[in-house]
């Protein structure tokens, strides 16, 4: 999995040019509506996975990444849109820059290129849910138990895990229909030899019952029990089945055969009528045949669609949505011709059994044939061509190319088989009878050359037996397996995901459990509600705790789809579901449940976002306030970083106008900053709309405010320290005034900054320092720190003022 | 901590190792094809269970 250190955005959504470093923590976006936040959170989803999920899936139609993803006035210049990430690897232990231009969206850049990186990025390509928002969440809760099967296991990867599954049942399938087949050649095998020795089974008695006496006439030995090396005709002259004839085995092979022949007309009759009834639908339909031999490709098409122009062939489509909708047609027509296919294959296997039956039976007679006989060509023909049918239906193109043959009557017959048999039959009873001792040589000759046939055909009947086994089996053990850990995992995240909100509702529902109950393509959740039973949970929870319960199921499943590779996660304006009153345990979960996993959160509340800062969430410097937006600017926003050393750069590249812009921009936003965290009243306004001219001097106002109740208690306390710490502190404040105050006649230019921009290098920096200076005053001293100060409690009687570390502590509260 | 996929096929092959119904040889067969990241086909896994656990041929 990957972190990320920082992102950097150009023409891409609403943002022109953008450079945000979470340094492999947890980061902060908060800005009020239509600010631009989910603009950063587009740009990173873009550069991980090459899609932009606002602009697919349902209500995009329309709407593409290579139209619709580069910021409006660059929407004819793709290639301006253009997204890096630095990325830290912690399975490599690289860092790797990442780039994805929306001209070339289908591929990245990764600098330095790496295969084992450019492997966990791909990887990471494959779970889009990495990224949530606040719109997805009820998609694990508000649904219906199909739909959230759906969900979950799309998440949870299970769709591989059924893939196997399938992919384990086809092997089961075939390996099995092997093993029919095997029996069946080792039954044919048995009736031939059956046939020759005369006798009903093949049981050892019956079998020495027809031999021994042949053995006797040869003056053989007789056999006392057929083993498996048992040669029948041991001790006798060696002869080729080609070689051998014996007439009476001969007249019994013949008469197999016409006794067959009168069920030549119904053999296989229905399957063949089903397989020509389809060959007429994928006729009347060429999509359905192409379909069926195009389906790998068009998934894979399917899988590398970025943009409107066809990954395979570069043809141009209206928007990749007309493009998408062509290629998932075809996939559902696929569908359509995988249940084709299957009843085809299964029609034509039937068919091929019965074809290596008649082979079995016609094998011996054209064997006669060859050897003397009447019709050898035609009998050698037929028998090559069933044999040649038999092997060559294993797929839809075959059987199509044996169309003309299964119209015609796929058996073939010789005209006028009975005659035919009867005139073989005839030349055969012409023959002058065998010598006795030649009618035995012979009759054991062909009876070894069956036995050995029916040997090595239940060897093969043996072979697959054994295979068909470990295909029950392995299907049997994975279907186990997978059960037994869904089950599991089921209930861990059943677990997780009560323990999960317990945390957050300890105050009021200490006792939560919910319940996943799986069953064939469901998912049922039920939800524990106050000691009152188990419902489901938009029964009686309001739509925060909904909301609530989305997201903690969402870390539940996260949690067990990644496991300890869990290290990233976008949660777009989700924290919103999160009522006031439980934020602080909210911050919490995500802190002791996931230290290792960074989160990059974006929230229109400015106040929810400085408590994830407060509650050690994120860093002090772990965030970026957007205030407004414009299309000409992209969003215009407050870093929570090093300013002042940004401003130091302007200066020393003599960009008056970009230093005092920047200035301006920090000083609005903290002072409301520091107005809210010291309860600083400035004069009331309707629209609450306060600029800097209002909030900095009720900021500095209400910090001498403070300073003297801190005095105030430290001496009804008889607390001689903190009396000394607060005279430090006003005596830092008056220096830091002095210098504020002797430069008002320009700071005082901060109401209107503009005129900042036309002042000198030096007269500028003088404000710098007075500003830097003044600010010093309102934050913890401690550089790990370095947080601003804040009051306690938020309402009522001030009590206290600190900062986060609680380094910086002053007593508000009088004795 | 492993993935739901890696945990079923842990169990599938501590389960076929127990069953003995595969030696290991043939489940080492399966792990590989399983473990090797391309798309599976039926015809890998039938030639490796047909695989003669004596002679070794198909």
């Amino acid at each position: 999995m990957i972190q990320i250190e920082s992102v950097r955005i150009c023409e891409l959504r609403g943002i022109r040019t953008l450079e945000i470093v979470p340094g492999r923590k947890s980061f902060v976006i908060s800005g009020p509506n239509g600010s631009g936040k989910s603009g950063v959170v587009d740009a990173i989803q873009y550069a991980l996975t090459g899609d932009i999920s606002r602009l697919s899936g349902k209500g995009t139609s329309g709407l593409s990444v290579q139209r619709h993803g580069p910021h409006v006035d660059k929407r004819d210049d793709p290639e301006a849109a253009e997204v890096s990430l630095t990325l830290f690897v912690p399975e490599t232990g690289n860092t790797v820059v990442l780039t994805r231009n929306v001209k070339t969206g289908k591929s990245f850049t990764l600098t330095p290129d790496d295969p084992k990186v450019r492997a966990v990025v791909e990887e990471v390509a494959q779970h889009p849910e990495l990224t949530l928002s606040r719109r997805e969440i009820i998609k694990y809760i508000l649904v219906e138990a199909g739909e959230r099967s759906k969900q979950i296991q799309e998440l949870l990867k299970l769709d591989d895990v059924g893939n196997i599954r399938a992919i384990l049942q086809t092997t089961k399938n075939r390996i099995s229909s092997a093993h029919a087949g095997a029996q069946r050649d080792a039954g044919n095998a048995e009736d031939a030899l059956r046939r020759h020795l005369d006798i009903k089974t093949l049981s050892k008695q019956e079998i020495l019952a027809a031999v021994n006496p042949r053995r006797k006439i040869l003056g053989l030995p007789e056999i006392a029990d057929v083993a498996a090396d048992t040669a029948l005709n041991a001790g006798s002259l060696e002869a080729s089945s080609q070689q051998v004839f014996n007439k009476q085995s001969a007249i019994r092979d013949v008469a197999a055969l016409a006794d067959a022949a009168p069920d030549f007309d119904t053999l296989a009759k229905p399957e063949v009528a089903g397989i020509l009834k389809d060959i007429g639908v994928l006729e009347s339909d060429p999509a359905l045949l192409q379909a069926i031999t195009h389906r790998a490709f068009v998934e894979r098409g399917l899988s590398l669609v970025a943009g409107a122009r066809c990954p395979f062939c570069d043809t141009e489509w209206e928007d990749e949505q007309h493009l998408r909708e062509h290629l998932k047609a075809k996939l559902a027509k696929s569908k359509e011709a995988e249940a084709l296919q299957q009843r085809v294959l299964k029609n034509a296997s039937e068919v091929a059994t019965q074809a290596r039956r008649l082979a079995g039976l016609i094998g011996p007679i054209q064997a006669l044939a060859t050897s003397g006989g009447p019709f050898p060509a035609e009998f050698g023909a037929w028998w090559e061509r069933l044999g040649t049918l038999a092997r060559s239906l294993s797929s839809v193109d075959d059987v199509i190319a044996h169309k003309a043959r299964l119209e015609e009557g796929w058996i073939g017959a010789p005209p006028g088989l009975p005659e035919k048999l009867t005139l073989i039959r005839d030349a055969i009873n012409a023959r002058p009878d065998q010598s006795a001792s030649v009618a035995a040589q012979t009759f054991l000759a062909l009876a070894q050359d069956r036995l050995s046939a029916w040997r090595s055909a239940k060897r093969a009947e043996k072979q697959a037996a054994t295979a068909a086994a470990r295909g029950q089996e392995v299907y049997k053990a994975y279907c186990d397996s997978m059960e037994e850990q869904l089950v599991a995992l089921y209930a861990a995240v059943e677990g997780d995901f009560s323990s999960y909100y317990r945390d957050i509702n300890s105050d009021d529902e200490g006792a939560f459990k919910a319940k996943l109950a799986p069953s064939e393509g469901k998912l049922d959740l039920e939800v524990a509600f106050y000691d009152r039973g188990m419902f489901p949970p938009a029964a009686y929870h309001s739509e925060g705790h909904q909301d609530g319960m989305g997201v903690c199921l969402y870390l539940a499943l996260m949690k067990r789809a990644l496991g300890s590779r869990f290290r990233f996660a976008v949660l777009d304006d989700v924290v919103m579901s999160v009522d006031q009153g439980h934020r602080k345990q909210f911050c919490t979960l995500l802190k002791s449940r996931f230290p290792d996993t960074q989160f990059i959160i974006t929230t229109h509340d400015k106040v929810w976002a400085k408590q994830m800062q407060t509650e050690g969430l994120v860093g002090s410097k772990g965030g970026i306030a957007f205030h407004s937006w414009s299309v000409q600017t992209g969003p215009i926003f407050e870093q929570l970083a090093d300013v002042w050393g940004q401003i130091e750069k302007d200066l020393a590249k003599d960009d008056i106008p970009a230093g005092a812009a920047r200035l301006r921009r920090h000083l609005e936003y903290i002072s409301a900053e520091l107005a809210d965290h010291l309860g600083a009243k400035p004069a009331f306004r309707g629209d609450f709309s306060y600029d800097l001219g209002d909030l900095l001097p009720a900021v500095i106002g209400r910090q001498a405010e403070l300073l003297k109740l801190a005095a105030k208690a430290a001496q009804g306390w008889g607390n001689d320290n903190a009396k000394k710490e607060v005279e430090a502190l006003k005596a830092t404040r008056a220096e830091a005034m002095a210098k504020y105050g002797g430069e008002s006649w320009v700071v005082n230019k901060a109401v209107h900054y503009t005129e900042w921009a036309d002042f000198s290098k030096s007269e500028f920096k003088a404000v710098v320092d007075a500003f830097k200076t003044l600010l010093l005053l309102f934050r913890c001293p401690k550089p790990e720190c370095d947080s601003w100060l804040y009051v306690t409690p938020r309402k009522g009687e001030a009590e206290g003022l600190r900062c986060r570390c609680m380094g910086f502590n002053l007593n508000l509260k009088p004795s | 901590m492993a993935t739901v996929r890696e945990d079923i096929l842990n169990a599938f092959f501590a389960k076929l190792l127990k069953s003995g119904t595969l030696d290991q040889a043939a489940v080492d067969a399966l792990r590989k094809l399983l473990e090797r990241g391309k798309k599976l086909k039926a015809e890998d896994f039938v030639a490796a269970l047909a695989q003669d656990p004596k002679d070794g041929t198909p």
